[in-house]
C-alpha cells in the first residue's frame, strides 16, 4: 500500500556509487603502498558496486532490487573472505563496514543471516591466520558493530511500521488508504443499520495502471492519481469520501444513495472522465463496479462484491477486445 | 508474544553491549593494555547505567543526559585508544553509528562533523602507514552509511507524519482533522435532513503532571470510546480536551451518553469536567458549532 521505502533505492544507488568512488582512491593508495595482492580484489568490488549503483538507479521493480542487493553484498562478502588470506590486518577494517551496509540495504532477516555467515567464516579463517587472541577480539568487535547496526535498523523499522499503522492517507493520490476504507465501511454499515438508509459503493479501476507506471515512470503515475482524485471530487457530492488501494483502484462510498442513484452517478462519471484529457498518458480505459449494501452484509463481503464487479468488467472488456481483433 | 518497543530494544542492546565490552576489556587486560581495559570497562558501565535508566523508566531529560555522557565517553575513548595503541583504531567506527542512533539528525550531523577532523588527525598520526588509508576509508564509509540511514529515516517520518490521523496515546483522532470531518458531517446532515451534535469536553484539573496526567487523559479517552456508537467520532484537542461529533443524535440522547462517559472517568477528574453541546441549525458552519460548544461549557 505504502511504498515509502522506495525512497531507499535512490539513496542506496548513491551510496554504492560513493563507496565505489572512495574505494577507487583506496586502490590508488594500495597501488603506491605495494598491496598488489589485494588491489585486483578491490577493483572487482568496485566493478560490482558500480554495476549495482547503475542498476538500482535505472530499475523500477523493487522485488528485483532486493535480490540484486543480496547478490551484491554476498559477492562482496565472498571477496572479503578471499582477500583475508592475503592481508588479514587491512581486510579486518574492510569487514567492519559490512554489518552497517548490509543492515541498511537488506531486510533485517537476510542481513542477520548474512552477517552471521560472514562473522563465522572470518573467525574460522582468522583462527588459522592470526593468534587466537586477535581472532576472538575481532569477533567481539564485529559482534558489537553488528549489534549496533541491527538495533539501529530494527528501531527504524519499528518506528516506521508504527507510523504506517496510524496513517490513513495514501500518499500517492492523497485519497484515504485501504485500511481506512475498511474502518470507514464498518462505521457506515453500522450507521446505515441504525438509520435504515441505503449505502452504495463505486469501485473505479484505471486499466493498465501498472503499465502506465512502467512506461511513464512513477512520478507521472502518481501525478495522474492526484489529478484523477481531484476530478472525482469535483464530480461527487460534497463530503463523499474517496479511497485508493495503491494499485490504481479508487473506491467511493455513497451514503444514502440507492442503486438507481448510483447508476446515474456511474454513467455521469464515465462520461466526464472519457471527455477528460490526461496529458502524456493519453486516454484512460476505466472499469466501474457498483454495489449496494445488502441486508446484514458485512464490510469485507460488501467490498469484495464491489471489487468483483470491476474485475468482471475488466474480463469482459478483454474478451471484447480480443473479439474485435 | 508481546510486541517489542523501542525501549525494549535499547535495554537489550545495553545489556549485550555491556557484556561484549566487559569481555573486550578482559582481553585488553590479559594483553597488558591496562588503561585501555579500564576505559573499555567504564564505557560498558555507562552503557549499563543507560540501560538501567531506560528499564526504570526515568524522566526523558535524564535519559538524554546519559546518552550524551555515553557519546562523550565514547568519543574521548575512541580518540585516546587510537592514539595510545594503533591496533585500537576501530573504536572510532562506533562514534558515527552511536551519534546517529542516539541524537536527532541535525545534532548528530554536527557532532560527527566536529569529531571527524579529530578522528582523521589521530588515525593519520598514529596508525601504521600501511593501514592508514584503509582505516580512513572504513571510518568514512561507516559514517556515510549511518548518515544515509538517518536521512532515509527522517525523510520517511516527514512523509508519514502528515498522513497520521489518530493520536497514539488515546486512539482519538487528531485535532487537525476535526474541522474537515465536521464540515463533511454538516453537509451530510443538511442533505439528509438529520440532526448533528457536537460535544466539547474540557477539564479544569491542572494540578496533575507528567505520567499521571497522561494516564488520566488515557482513562478519559477510554471512557468516551466505551459509550460511543460505531459511527460517532471523537477528537483530542490540545492536550486534555475532547470533541465528539454525534450524527443522528438529539440533545437528550447525547446528554445521557455524556453523563455515562463522565461517570466512567477517573474520580479525580469528574468534578472538574465541563461539557458543552452544540446542535446544528440552519446556516451553521464548523466554526459556529465549535464556538457554540465552547461557550456552553458547564459541569454535568
Amino acid at each position: 500500500m505504502f511504498e515509502i521505502s522506495m525512497e531507499k533505492e535512490p539513496a542506496l544507488s548513491l551510496l554504492y556509487a560513493l563507496i565505489a568512488g572512495a574505494m577507487t582512491l583506496l586502490c590508488v593508495s594500495h597501488y603506491f603502498l605495494g598491496h598488489f595482492d589485494i588491489l585486483l580484489i578491490q577493483l572487482m568490488t568496485i566493478a560490482i558496486l558500480i554495476f549495482t549503483a547503475v542498476f538500482l538507479f535505472l530499475n523500477r521493480n523493487r522485488a528485483i532490487s532486493l535480490y540484486i542487493n543480496l547478490m551484491t553484498l554476498s559477492s562482496i562478502a565472498l571477496l572479503m573472505q578471499y582477500q583475508l588470506n592475503f592481508n588479514p590486518e587491512i581486510t579486518m577494517h574492510w569487514i567492519y563496514v559490512f554489518p552497517v551496509i548490509s543492515y541498511f540495504a537488506l531486510p533485517l532477516r537476510w542481513a542477520f543471516l548474512l552477517n552471521l555467515a560472514v562473522m563465522l567464516s572470518t573467525f574460522s579463517q582468522m583462527y588459522f591466520l592470526v593468534e587466537l587472541n586477535k581472532a576472538i577480539k575481532f569477533m567481539l568487535i564485529y559482534l558489537l558493530l553488528g549489534m549496533c547496526a541491527l538495533c539501529y535498523a530494527y528501531v527504524n523499522n519499528l518506528k516506521q511500521s508504527n507510523l504506517l499503522k496510524l496513517a490513513v492517507t495514501d500518499y500517492q493520490s492523497g485519497a484515504y488508504n485501504s485500511r481506512f476504507l475498511l474502518h470507514k465501511l464498518h462505521q457506515e454499515i453500522a450507521r446505515s443499520e441504525t438509520t435504515s438508509r441505503t449505502l452504495s459503493m463505486l469501485a473505479i479501476t484505471i486499466d493498465d495502471y501498472q503499465q502506465i507506471q512502467d512506461i511513464h515512470g512513477k512520478n507521472v503515475a502518481a501525478r495522474l492519481l492526484k489529478i484523477f482524485r481531484y476530478k472525482l471530487i469535483s464530480l461527487l457530492r460534497a463530503g463523499d469520501d474517496i479511497f485508493h488501494n495503491g494499485k490504481g483502484t479508487f473506491y467511493i462510498l455513497l451514503p444514502n444513495c440507492s442503486m438507481e442513484g448510483g447508476v446515474v452517478l456511474k454513467e455521469r462519471l464515465l462520461k466526464e472522465m472519457e471527455e477528460e484529457h490526461w496529458g502524456d498518458v493519453g486516454d484512460l480505459q476505466l472499469n466501474v463496479g457498483l454495489a449496494s449494501l445488502n441486508h446484514k452484509e458485512n464490510a469485507e463481503s460488501f467490498l469484495h462484491r464491489a471489487s468483483g464487479f470491476v474485475h468482471k468488467q475488466q474480463q469482459t472488456a478483454l474478451r471484447l477486445m480480443s473479439f474485435n481483433h | 508474544m508481546p510486541a517489542l518497543t523501542v525501549d525494549h530494544i535499547r535495554v537489550v542492546f545495553c545489556a549485550i553491549g555491556t557484556v561484549i565490552l566487559s569481555l573486550i576489556a578482559y582481553m585488553d587486560y590479559l594483553s597488558g593494555d591496562n588503561i585501555v581495559a579500564l576505559i573499555t570497562l567504564s564505557l560498558g558501565l555507562v552503557l549499563a547505567i543507560n540501560g538501567l535508566y531506560i528499564l526504570l523508566g526515568k524522566e526523558d531529560q535524564t535519559g538524554h543526559q546519559v546518552d550524551a555522557l555515553f557519546l562523550i565517553t565514547l568519543s574521548a575513548f575512541s580518540l585516546f585508544a587510537a592514539d595510545s595503541q594503533a591496533q585500537h583504531s576501530y573504536w572510532s567506527y562506533f562514534f558515527p553509528i552511536a551519534a546517529f542512533f542516539l541524537l536527532s539528525l541535525r545534532t548528530a550531523i554536527w557532532c560527527v562533523l566536529a569529531y571527524t577532523p579529530l578522528a582523521f588527525y589521530i588515525l593519520i598520526e598514529y596508525s601504521p602507514p600501511l593501514i592508514q588509508a584503509q582505516t580512513l576509508f572504513s571510518y568514512a564509509a561507516i559514517s556515510t552509511i549511518a548518515l544515509f540511514l538517518a536521512m532515509v529515516k527522517s525523510r520517511t517520518n516527514q512523509l508519514l507524519e502528515p498522513l497520521i490521523s489518530s493520536d497514539a496515546q488515546t486512539g482519538a483522532q487528531l485535532e487537525k482533522f476535526l474541522r474537515p470531518a465536521l464540515s463533511t458531517e454538516i453537509n451530510r446532515a443538511e442533505r439528509e435532513g438529520t440532526g448533528l451534535l457536537l460535544v466539547y469536553l474540557s477539564h479544569t484539573a491542572q494540578n496533575q503532571k507528567g505520567e499521571k496526567s497522561v494516564q488520566l487523559v488515557k482513562q478519559c479517552a477510554q471512557a468516551i470510546a466505551h459509550f460511543l456508537r460505531p459511527f460517532d467520532q471523537y477528537y483530542r484537542l490540545q492536550k486534555d480536551h475532547f470533541a465528539i461529533i454525534m450524527p443522528h443524535t438529539n440533545s437528550q440522547d447525547a446528554l445521557i451518553n455524556v453523563k455515562n462517559m463522565v461517570n466512567e472517568m477517573p474520580e479525580a477528574i469528574q468534578s472538574h469536567m465541563q461539557v458543552g453541546f452544540a446542535s446544528l441549525n440552519v446556516g451553521d458552519t464548523e466554526d459556529t458549532l465549535l464556538q457554540q460548544a465552547q461557550q456552553e461549557l458547564k459541569h454535568v
